[in-house]
């Protein structure tokens, strides 16, 4: 509880030092039409539905680096959404295909050859445990309120010392 | 038929099938909500 409150205090320590910089992110990023580095390599792309559309949307509409010429997102409230759906969208993938092997190895292992269904994967296992993978983020909460998610402590081998 | 059908079980062919479909998935999905992955979507050009 002690090492909790240490890190909460650490971690609100940080959020209220940051101070955006202003100054900064004009300097270093630029509209990206405006960027010569950018345009190059806009010119250099080859002319494709895959590279035209990214440069089209990127030069319009998102800041680049100066020197650079690459696009960067910045971390501001009223654009969070571009920031947000990426993240979201990479933490629902992870989860789920984290959570459906684990749901399928937690089946597994109450058959009698495990070994075996890890190399010919049986569906009648598998397939319950990816759809239970899709709402993953319901049962891991439900798990951690009820303490199934962790081993126990006392269950954890420690190295002879 | 039925060492065809195990054979289509082994791990490294139900790992390609599934990275198909997944890869199916979200040609779908960019082209449905195009941007998503640039963070364009929501100001579109």
């Amino acid at each position: 509880m002690k090492r909790l409150l240490i890190v909460c205090a650490i971690a609100f320590s940080i959020l209220f030092s940051f101070h955006p910089s202003a100054s900064a992110e004009s300097e270093l990023l630029v509209p990206c039409n405006q960027s010569q580095a950018f345009q190059e390599r806009q010119q250099n792309a080859p002319n494709n539905y895959y590279y035209d559309k990214p440069f089209q949307a990127y030069g319009s509409e998102l800041m680049c680096g100066k020197d650079d010429g690459l696009p960067h997102l910045q971390l501001r409230l009223d654009r969070a959404i571009d920031i947000v759906i990426p993240f979201a969208l990479f933490f629902y993938i992870a989860g789920f295909i984290g959570w459906s092997g684990r749901a399928y190895l937690i089946a597994s292992n109450q058959s009698s050859k495990p070994e075996e269904q890890e190399i010919f994967i049986n569906l009648a296992i598998a397939i319950p445990a990816l759809l239970q993978g899709l709402l993953w983020f319901v049962f891991a909460l439900k798990e951690f309120a009820t303490g199934e998610l962790t081993a126990k402590t006392s269950d954890l081998s420690v190295s002879p010392r | 038929m039925k060492y065809f059908l195990k054979y289509l079980t082994t791990a490294p062919v139900m790992a390609t099938i599934a990275i198909v479909l997944i890869a199916i998935l979200f040609i779908e999905l960019n082209y449905f909500f195009p941007g998503l992955q640039y963070g364009t979507y929501f100001h579109r050009v």
